[in-house]
């Protein structure tokens, strides 16, 4: 599992959907996009969306430095086509092994951070497992109100066909 | 956050940190005491005393300490250099780098004018060349006697002598010291047995890929060809990136004729086998 931080608070995320983990890259902005969009990448001449996590989950933006990263995941959309996509974390140093079932789930869920799950607690204090599936079906069902977002998102003809 | 102008211990200074210094290098409290501190430059396996640290009772080596590593980790907490997303924005748009294709690693080594390689998969140990102690009554041409290595005796065979190549250095076997001293012998160990060969001069573990393979030439002796399993051909490619260019390669123009382990070790097994129902000098 790859661990991360936003802020204080640890994450982790299992390896599996990781296709990439890349620097900072300087961003493409996307007009009119939600706040916790940071913007688009092309990477390895895909458009992909990157979507800052911290600004997601706690409002604040990830800071800009060496330890904050880009990871590149798989995304399967609705539609079952398969895309990619970025999530700015900080503090992406560390992969580590873990048992799934260390993690418990919390008693209440938050409506709108619903791929925030169970809770463990490891060597350095409690870590939250992040999922990403939740997250990419979240983003969905969010109003995006930019089309050029929407379009990112849905968009085919821009697909490399990952495996 | 740490005051602005503490200065970064000189250990860690690498040419990125050079440029980032003036800037706006965001640091907490933390990482000033551990890198400050330094304890494993203190107290740890790096200080010029003995080392005091108690954490070293289980670690045995600082970097094997959480501290140590944590601190390491920190290092990244600072501003990029300028032009860093510039150039990474640029180099993201091109394809993967492709990761290393299967290949295999092979010994090679010299017998006579031969260059012959062995998988490593059944190399156990390489040592330098040891009194052979022949066998009343068993030795004969390939197998030579046993061998001391390491406190274990074992079989010492002439791989020459079953492939049917003559043995020697290039030029004179009877010649001048320098030729005697590339002279090694190979132990190998196939799960059940290990048989010491002795060889005229090793170059070393190669690593080859599918591309370098080629067909067996059709002037090899039927014997010999059921001992190999394939020749190879490793030309500048095939070098590390030190290498080329600089270093002559040994066999140079020559190919390399893998063995086939197996059928090696077959053949000898039988040979010790064999040798039990031979008349003595037989």
């Amino acid at each position: 599992m790859l661990s991360f931080h936003l802020g204080e608070r640890a994450y982790a995320m299992p390896c599996l959907q990781i296709l990439e983990i890349v620097p900072l890259a300087r961003l493409e902005p996307v007009p009119g996009a939600p706040e916790y969009v940071a913007g688009q990448l092309d990477y390895r001449g895909q458009i992909v969306p990157v979507i800052d996590l911290r600004r997601m989950v706690a409002g604040e933006r990830c800071r800009a430095v060496l330890s904050t990263r880009i990871v590149i995941v798989k995304r399967t959309a609705p539609d079952a086509a398969i895309s990619a996509i970025g999530l700015v974390a900080e503090r992406v140093t560390e992969t580590f092994n873990m048992d799934p079932g260390e993690f418990h789930r919390p008693g209440v869920d938050v409506e709108h951070l619903r791929f925030l799950g169970g809770i463990a607690l490891g060597p350095r204090g409690s870590i939250q497992m992040f999922d990403v599936a939740k997250l990419c079906e979240s983003l969905h069902s969010r109003s995006l109100t930019s089309p050029e977002l929407r379009g990112l998102l849905a968009d085919r003809s821009l697909d490399r066909g990952w495996e | 956050m740490g005051s602005g102008t503490t200065r970064m211990p000189r250990r860690l200074i690498g040419r990125d940190t050079k440029r980032a210094v003036g800037q706006d290098t965001i640091r907490d409290s933390t990482v000033i005491a551990e890198t400050e501190g330094h304890c494993w430059n203190t107290i740890g396996v790096f200080s010029t005393g003995a080392p005091t640290c108690p954490k070293l009772a289980e670690a045995v080596h600082c970097q094997n300490c959480e501290v140590y590593s944590s601190a390491g980790r920190k290092l990244f907490d600072r501003a990029a250099p300028r032009g860093y997303a510039d150039e990474w924005s640029q180099a993201l748009r091109a394809d993967k780098p492709r990761e290393h294709v299967e290949s295999i690693s092979v010994l090679v080594f010299r017998i006579g004018t031969e260059w012959l390689g062995l998988p490593t998969t059944a190399l156990n140990q390489v040592s330098d060349l040891r009194k052979i102690h022949s066998l009343p009554h068993r030795s004969d041409a390939v197998l030579l006697g046993v061998v001391n290595i390491r406190g274990r005796i074992q079989v010492c065979c002439s791989l020459a002598a079953l492939l049917g190549i003559a043995q020697g250095g290039v030029g004179d076997p009877d010649g001048p010291a320098g030729i005697l001293a590339y002279r090694r012998m190979i132990v190998t160990a196939d799960g059940r047995d290990r048989w010491v060969l002795p060889v005229d001069e090793i170059d070393g573990v190669r690593r080859f890929r599918q591309r370098h393979v080629r067909e067996l030439p059709v002037t090899v002796a039927r014997d010999r060809a059921h001992f190999t399993r394939f020749v190879v051909e490793l030309d500048e490619s095939a070098l590390q990136h030190s290498e080329r260019g600089r270093v002559a390669l040994p066999f140079a123009g020559r190919q390399i004729g893998c063995l086939d382990a197996e059928r090696v070790f077959e053949a000898l097994r039988e040979h010790l086998d064999r040798g039990d129902a031979l008349p003595a000098g037989g």
